[in-house]
């Protein structure tokens, strides 16, 4: 299984364009952004002053890394590399290189296995440019780089830092389900990269028209639909993350209809969006499997 | 040696499409290849050849019968396919790779990673010193050279080829022969070589079968199916007189001032003195055998 899971990062990482424009990126932006705050510091006096006034914190400098692939730029990058990925083997033909030589049900969850310890690099790495960065530039200004280090500080940053990791691998791999199920169905990345990012537009929007539809029509049902939704759940694990407490739009839409409001748990909506990755990467599997490989 | 065949097919068939889209691609057809053998798998553009190595392969699944390669049925058990190499119609690479890393990323998904190996056979098929460039400046000869490479890396007992001349310049077909030839006869790899161009493998191949319209149309051995074909070239004086005189016993063609007949070499004191017993005047006589070419277009009912 690692051969082939080196395999997979050989040729991912090797389409060097493609991960350049899509994943390296956001370090490289990130080194640039940091570059850039520190040509302003020496060039622009006012600037100075006021970013040496209030330095960033190193904890949120360098968390914020994981905010980027959430917004929707953020993720179509991601789609875009996703879908190079698994539509890429259609159109450049090599699937029936790579078939015959391993189950499809591996290369599958190998493609998505590679993907994610990649994220998960990038990231990591644009974190630490972020925060070592802005650090230098603090340190260049003569300002103290806070918060001070202690156990304490290190034991929040830790657990701050693996929520906010863990909610925006979630969120990323929710998108790579959607882009990689376009791909594989349309067998084109530009395809997978369209109505992948259709689904990622659509699915929160249509998630929070059910509330007025369920208003209009008195049907609550639509309610207990949209508490199983991926983007009501993400919301909800990261409001318990950052907030220690359920997302309280589902309550305010439950009080509106007279209703007493759920508290979904965490592990609520741990459940329902490891139910979605479960259903997306058995739907992808199952399309694979039924499906004929001619070019 | 080899007691199971390499492949079997038992009422192999592949319908595309639902309703007034339908195509029968390949129609119930049965096939055995015995190990050790250049097994040649000829038939036109469109013929069912590719589709029925894809359904060898795994990677198209049969609308009926099945595949079986040494015994095991590929849909079910896909892992027999290590005991394949394969060149499927036109080599498709990741260009944005080198040749090198193209073949390490094969061999790493099939499990059987081997830089020794890799470094051989690039040599084998004379890649060596372009093995670091990008596929994307190969021309496609080199393409299919690599591709050739590829489906050896795992040192298959079983390799099939699907058009593997295409896009190599006639000393390159030659290369591609003797290579094909070798894989057989020194190393005891059984072959399966799909092609449409039947002159240019006539001579490697063993046993043939010949699909047309996704059916078999014939098989066995190249020898045994050109027995008995062949035909004799006369240039006589009369053209009109000596196809008289012949076609109560021997299918006759006249072209030009050559009469064509259908007859064995053995025959040709028989037809000789017929001639000359109606004096009709004979210059030259050619023996011609019958190529698979021909045979091919005769089996097939299209003309040349």
């Amino acid at each position: 299984m690692l051969n082939l899971y080196r395999a997979e990062l050989l040729k991912i990482v090797g389409n060097r364009w493609v991960t350049g424009f899509t994943l390296w990126i956001f370090p490289v932006g990130a080194l640039g952004a940091v570059l850039f705050v520190a040509l302003l510091a020496l060039a622009v006096d006012d600037f100075a002053a006021q970013f040496f006034r209030e330095p960033p914190l190193w904890t949120s400098a360098m968390i914020s890394a994981w905010n980027f692939p959430t917004n929707i730029l953020g993720q179509m990058f991601l789609m875009g590399l996703t879908a190079v990925t698994f539509a890429g083997e259609y159109q450049w033909g090599t699937w029936k290189n790579i078939i015959p030589r391993r189950r499809r049900t591996a290369l599958i969850l190998i493609k998505f296995l590679a993907l994610g310890t990649l994220v998960l690099f990038t990231f990591v790495l644009m974190s630490l440019i972020l925060g070592l960065g802005y650090g230098l530039i603090a340190q260049i200004g003569g300002v103290p780089y806070g918060p001070a280090i202690t156990r304490t500080t290190l034991a929040e940053f830790a657990r701050d830092y693996s929520f906010q990791a863990f909610v925006t691998f979630l969120t990323v791999l929710i998108t790579a389900i959607y882009a990689a199920f376009a791909a594989m169905l349309t067998r084109s990345i530009l395809g997978g990269v369209m109505v992948g990012l259709g689904i990622v537009v659509v699915e929160p929007i249509s998630t929070f028209l059910l509330a007025p539809v369920a208003f209009h029509f008195d049907w609550t049902f639509l309610l207990t639909i949209m508490r199983l939704t991926p983007t009501y759940n993400i919301n909800n694990v990261t409001s318990w993350v950052t907030q220690n407490m359920p997302n309280p739009t589902i309550a305010f839409y439950y009080e509106a209809q007279g209703l007493p409001p759920p508290a979904d748990s965490l592990g609520f909506s741990l459940l329902v969006l490891t139910g979605w990755v479960v259903l997306g990467i058995g739907l992808i599997l199952w399309l694979f499997q039924r499906q004929d490989i001619n070019s | 040696m080899n007691e199971q065949p390499a492949i079997q097919l038992n009422n192999l068939g592949k319908t595309f499409g639902r309703r007034k889209r339908k195509v029968e691609a390949v129609r119930g057809i049965d096939l055995a290849v015995p190990a050790g053998l250049v097994y040649g798998f000829l038939g036109p553009n469109g013929a069912g050849k590719s589709t029925t190595i894809r359904m060898i392969m795994d990677l198209i699944r049969p609308s009926g019968g099945e595949a079986l390669v040494y015994g095991r049925n590929v849909q079910k058990d896909h892992a027999i396919l290590q005991r394949v190499g394969t060149l499927v119609e036109g080599a498709a690479f990741y260009n944005f790779l080198s040749g090198r890393r193209n073949l390490e990323l094969l061999a790493r998904t099939g499990d059987a990673y081997d830089a020794g190996r890799i470094q051989t056979l690039l040599e084998q098929v004379g890649l060596a010193d372009k093995a670091d460039r990008q596929v994307k400046g190969y021309s496609t000869g080199m393409k299919q050279r690599l591709g050739l490479a590829a489906a050896l890396l795992n040192d298959p007992d079983l390799v099939i080829l699907d058009e593997p001349t295409n896009g190599l310049d006639p000393a390159g077909i030659q290369e591609m022969r003797g290579f094909i030839r070798d894989l057989a006869d020194k190393q005891g790899k059984t072959v399966f070589l799909s092609s449409h161009l039947l002159g240019k493998v006539e001579q490697v191949c063993d046993r043939v079968a010949i699909i047309n319209q996704g059916k078999i149309v014939s098989e066995g051995r190249v020898a045994d199916l050109l027995a008995g074909q062949s035909s004799l070239l006369l240039d006589v004086g009369e053209v009109d007189r000596a196809t008289a005189v012949l076609q109560s016993r021997w299918p006759v063609a006249a072209d030009g001032q050559w009469l064509a007949v259908t007859a064995n070499r053995t025959e040709t004191p028989e037809l000789v003195q017929m001639l000359v017993a109606q004096n009709v005047a004979i210059y030259e006589i050619r023996h011609q055998q019958q190529s698979l070419e021909q045979f091919f277009l005769d089996v097939t009912g299209e003309k040349k």
